[in-house]
């Protein structure tokens, strides 16, 4: 057994304990933090079939972001059920139950080993080598002017997916904004106030953003020969205001803000605007003009990056609330209160 | 193998496929980005706009005689992902056009941002969601690349469920929250679909994959038959197919009626057309005779237990919902009425059809007349209780006297619904009965006919209700009152809908020339040749 | 096998046994203050070991500069980190 089977077969054994644990896990928590390694472990596996953009985007966006937003909901999820029901005698959001019924899951736990061991023998039976389109994409790559075929595949080839894709994330920001209250709409969200001002954190609010915000620009601009991207690049920019405005130093915009709406829809309507201009200038909706490839390719992807930040950061962020102080009764986290007056 | 790479674009009626996906798509981010009140009125505009350009688009069909394509920036697949306007694409595009068109001018006055607001929630919600939603349909009726229509189904859920939970009431989220994990649930078995048939023939071409699963006929792989069984079951979670349907009732009922009127009549819709697909254009010899059966049986079980649930319902709304269960439950009788002996031809008013043809005409005028109708449905139902304040099916007495337009909808919707002549849901259903009994599999008939007569049962039951006097007049009067002479807008929006689905049966059979478009053969069965 | 390799050799299993002695602490230690100090203390000193293990196998000076970039990053956060899981423990808030 060569060395390098011997790491693979340990990272497979580890993904799988670690699957295993999510699903197993009864504490939410556990089941979270244990998906979150899972990411992480699955971007090592990534690395090591080659797929580096792959394994960029599971460990930016699988394991981080991904990690984060459920994180978030299980300790809200975890504070109403505490505090919520037991002091405003409100029900929980989630009905508990005392769990589905031993036939459900055992017909769910059939289902998937069927689905398993179905993958399992017909994945053995796939034609080897994979067909691909590997050699026509590296044919035409020339055309674009790009050195890396993933970011050849993602805003030349097939353009028209990364661009739904793109909309795909404005929409869910708008799904998740739709669950603020009505009075609370127009103002700010407010999930990220609730931590606490740690001298710690601002430091590192201080200290680490030039050199994330350099980084997510780095990622960003080799997206065009290596591996890196619009999505890394932005879930990296993320983060960064993430840390910024859980530190304190900034305050989260209102989602009323048009210049939040317009930073979060500008990449989506760049790579639009560019596609008609495909029909002026080029082969058709979605293409470019040979020469001016690279540099609108460059354009959209500096637009898109902000604009994943943007949105990335304002899922994270959550729907708008009150601002508490103007509330009498304050629903949302009564036990905020509680420990600002602890301090 | 070699593909062309870079193809010149030849049709000018191509770019009207790409203003099909990407005008709803451009307003919806428009609507997003200024807010407040313009964002109706972006909406209006694009509707207008999508109107002209599904119209555009069917002309060009219907005097071209062929299917309309589009090669994103001039790739040809397999590199590149197209767009193909065929008949049933085309028939879909219009009808989605005009559910949408109607629903917002029936939406017109709802969603108003309260006095005092720049701008109101669920109005910014609501006209944001409702494009992307269009964009995401349009998307998946042209979509002729597995992972393209993967990327249109995301959207089409990530449009769909906020929705539902429109008015925020707990309960309503609750419904989103499981129609979300249902519809995730699909996504991922579609998803996991896609990408073994990719390895299985590294593309992802509807076209180009037909035409090598037909290449080696009889010999597909076993990734094939696991990859179209995975997707197939997605797919009909996303539909609401029973026994997967316990998300739709509370979903469709709890939203606002707009938004209910489109859910019920274009979006499981949507999931259902890449099934077609999948099973016509993908695998085009009906596969398999115990699996068209299997769809065939759920399609029955939903007929009958989609109408016994809606007669024992108390309030309009859900009424009305269970009907979208049984409604869907035609769709899938296509599957063993298309697939098995589809040779057997016979005559129906004057026109030769082969069995196959019948049965998937039958089921894509079922999805037309029912969008239709259902949309007009759901509206009426949403302004009787608006109307009245509550939607109890035994307090509705008096709204005959009250509301007789809207009642006039609900009824002509009813029967498209019933499948009563002259309907399109008559030529539907009847076409669908002509193929079972043809085709000697009579027992698909029996849940045909048994669907109608529970249909008419609970749709007779409120109209008996509707039309007799109020037991007090004042509940109506009072209504009334309050809400002064309404806008005739609505109402007629709802009664051009339910109008349509009525006046579709008029000519059943133009249906299956406009459907055959850009599908040579498609319909002819193993060993027939065109 | 050259100096150099030896030397890798040496450091990187030093490094090595201070992750698993870190390890051990997280999952032996009674409680979480405690778990938090092993973490921080041992796995700490395992990367940095890693890290200047790594050194001479790493191309000069890009490489090299990115192995140490990725220590003092990890220091950074894992600082940070300890800090406000400290506080958290301290408020008696297990998710904040």
């Amino acid at each position: 057994m060569t060395p390098t089977l011997f790491a693979d077969l340990g990272l497979l054994i580890i993904l799988l304990g670690l699957a295993l644990l999510i699903t197993a896990a009864r504490p939410a928590f556990i089941a979270v933090a244990a998906y979150m390694a899972y990411g992480l472990v699955m971007a090592l596996a990534w690395v090591r079939l080659a797929a580096v953009d792959v394994a960029l985007t599971e460990a930016a966006i699988g394991s981080g972001l991904t990690g984060l937003l459920l994180l978030g909901a299980v300790a809200w999820s975890q504070r109403h059920t505490q505090f919520q029901a037991r002091r405003l005698g409100l029900r929980p959001g989630i009905p508990r139950r005392a769990g589905a019924g031993r036939g459900l899951t055992l017909l769910v736990a059939l289902a998937c080993g069927g689905v398993s061991a179905g993958l399992a023998w017909v994945v053995l039976t796939l034609p080897e080598p994979a067909p691909s389109q590997v050699p026509l994409v590296q044919a035409a790559l020339p055309i674009t002017g790009l050195g890396n075929p993933v970011t050849g595949v993602l805003l030349v080839f097939r353009a028209i997916d990364t661009l739904l894709e793109s909309v795909v994330l404005v929409f869910a920001l708008v799904g998740v904004w739709s669950l603020a209250s009505d009075p609370a709409w127009g103002g700010r969200p407010r999930s990220l106030h609730v931590v606490q001002h740690s001298g710690a954190l601002v430091l590192l609010g201080q200290l680490l953003p030039p050199v994330g915000i350099l980084m997510g620009l780095y990622l960003f601009w080799v997206g065009a020969d290596a591996p890196g991207g619009a999505f890394q690049g932005g879930t990296m920019l993320a983060a960064m205001w993430l840390l910024v405005l859980s530190a304190g130093l900034a305050e989260v915009p209102a989602v009323a803000s048009r210049r939040l709406r317009l930073l979060i829809t500008g990449g989506p309507l760049l790579f639009l605007a560019v596609g008609f201009s495909g029909w002026a200038f080029a082969a058709g909706f979605l293409g470019y003009p040979p020469a001016w490839s690279k540099p609108l390719i460059l354009a959209i992807e500096a637009a898109l990056t902000l604009s994943i930040a943007a949105a990335l950061a304002m899922l994270v962020a959550g729907p708008p609330e009150r601002p508490t102080a103007a509330d009498p009764q304050p629903d949302p986290q009564p036990e905020r209160n509680q420990q600002r007056g602890h301090r | 193998m070699s593909f062309p790479i870079l193809i010149i674009e030849t049709l000018a009626g191509g770019r009207l496929l790409v203003l099909a996906l990407v005008l709803p798509l451009l307003g919806a981010l428009l609507a997003f980005s200024t807010g407040g009140r313009a964002a109706r009125r972006i909406a209006l505009v694009t509707a207008l706009a999508g109107l002209v350009v599904a119209a555009a688009i069917a002309l060009q069909l219907t005097s071209s005689a062929a299917a309309l394509d589009y090669a994103f920036g001039g790739w040809a697949p397999p590199l590149g992902v197209s767009l193909r306007a065929d008949g049933p694409a085309v028939m879909m595009l219009v009808t989605t056009a005009l559910v949408i068109a109607a629903t917002m001018v029936y939406a017109g006055v709802d969603f108003q941002p309260a006095a005092g607001q720049r701008e109101g929630r669920s109005g910014l919600v609501f006209w944001t969601l409702l494009l992307a939603l269009w964009a995401a349909l349009n998307a998946i009726f042209l979509g002729q690349d597995l992972f393209n229509l993967f990327v249109a189904l995301e959207i089409l859920t990530f449009s769909a469920v906020p929705l539902v939970c429109l008015n925020g009431r707990a309960e309503t989220i609750g419904a989103a929250l499981r129609y979300l994990l249902f519809a995730l649930l699909g996504s991922v078995l579609y998803l996991l679909g896609a990408g073994l048939i990719y390895g299985a023939y590294g593309l992802l071409d509807l076209g180009l994959l037909a035409a090598r699963i037909q290449a080696d006929a009889g010999a597909a792989p076993p990734a094939l038959w696991l990859a179209l069984g995975l997707m197939t079951a997605g797919l009909m979670a996303k539909t609401a197919i029973v026994p997967l349907h316990l998300w739709l009732p509370p979903a469709h009922s709890g939203a606002p009626a707009a938004a209910s009127a489109v859910l019920s009549a274009l979006v499981v819709k949507g999931a259902f057309f890449v099934l077609l697909r999948l099973w016509f254009d993908l695998v085009p010899v009906p596969a398999g005779w115990l699996l068209a059966q299997m769809q065939g049986a759920l399609g029955a079980a939903a007929i009958l237990l989609g109408g016994v649930m809606a007669l024992r319902q108390t309030r309009l709304k859900l009424m009305v919902a269970y009907s979208t269960v049984a409604q869907i439950g035609y769709l899938f009788l296509i599957f063993p009425l298309a697939g098995a002996d589809a040779a057997v031809a016979f005559i129906t008013v004057g026109v030769a059809l082969d069995a196959g043809t019948a049965a998937l005409t039958g089921g894509l005028l079922q999805i037309v007349s029912h969008a239709l109708a259902k949309a007009a449905m759901f509206l009426a139902a949403g302004r009787i209780a608006a109307r009245l304040g509550h939607d109890r099916i035994d307090d509705l007495g008096g709204v005959g006297r009250a509301m007789p337009l809207t009642l006039l909808a609900f009824g002509l919707a009813g029967l498209s619904l019933m499948g009563l002549p002259p309907s399109g849901g008559f030529a539907a259903k009847w076409l669908l009965l002509r193929a079972a009994v043809e085709t000697g599999q009579w027992w698909w008939s029996l849940a045909i006919l048994l669907g109608g007569l529970l249909t008419a049962g609970y749709l007779f039951r409120v109209l008996a209700t509707a039309l007799r006097e109020a037991p007090d007049d004042s509940a109506i009067a009072d209504a009334r009152a309050g809400t002064g002479p309404a806008a005739p807008g609505p109402a007629l929006a709802i009664l051009l809908l339910a109008g349509l689905s009525v006046l579709l049966g008029l000519v059943p059979l133009g249906y299956w020339e406009l459907i055959q478009i850009g599908r040579p053969g498609l319909y002819q069965p193993l060993g027939m040749v065109p | 096998m050259s100096v150099l390799d030896l030397y890798s050799y040496l450091l990187i299993g030093l490094g090595v046994l201070f992750f698993c002695t870190g390890t051990l602490g997280l999952l032996r230690f009674p409680d979480a203050l405690s778990r938090l100090h092993a973490l921080a203390k041992a796995d700490n000193l395992a990367l940095g070991l890693v890290v200047l293990g790594l050194l001479p196998q790493a191309s000069w000076p890009l490489g090299a500069m990115k192995l140490l970039a990725v220590w003092l990053f990890a220091l950074l956060a894992s600082t940070t980190v300890g800090q406000l899981v400290g506080e958290a423990i301290r408020r008696g808030d297990p998710f904040r």
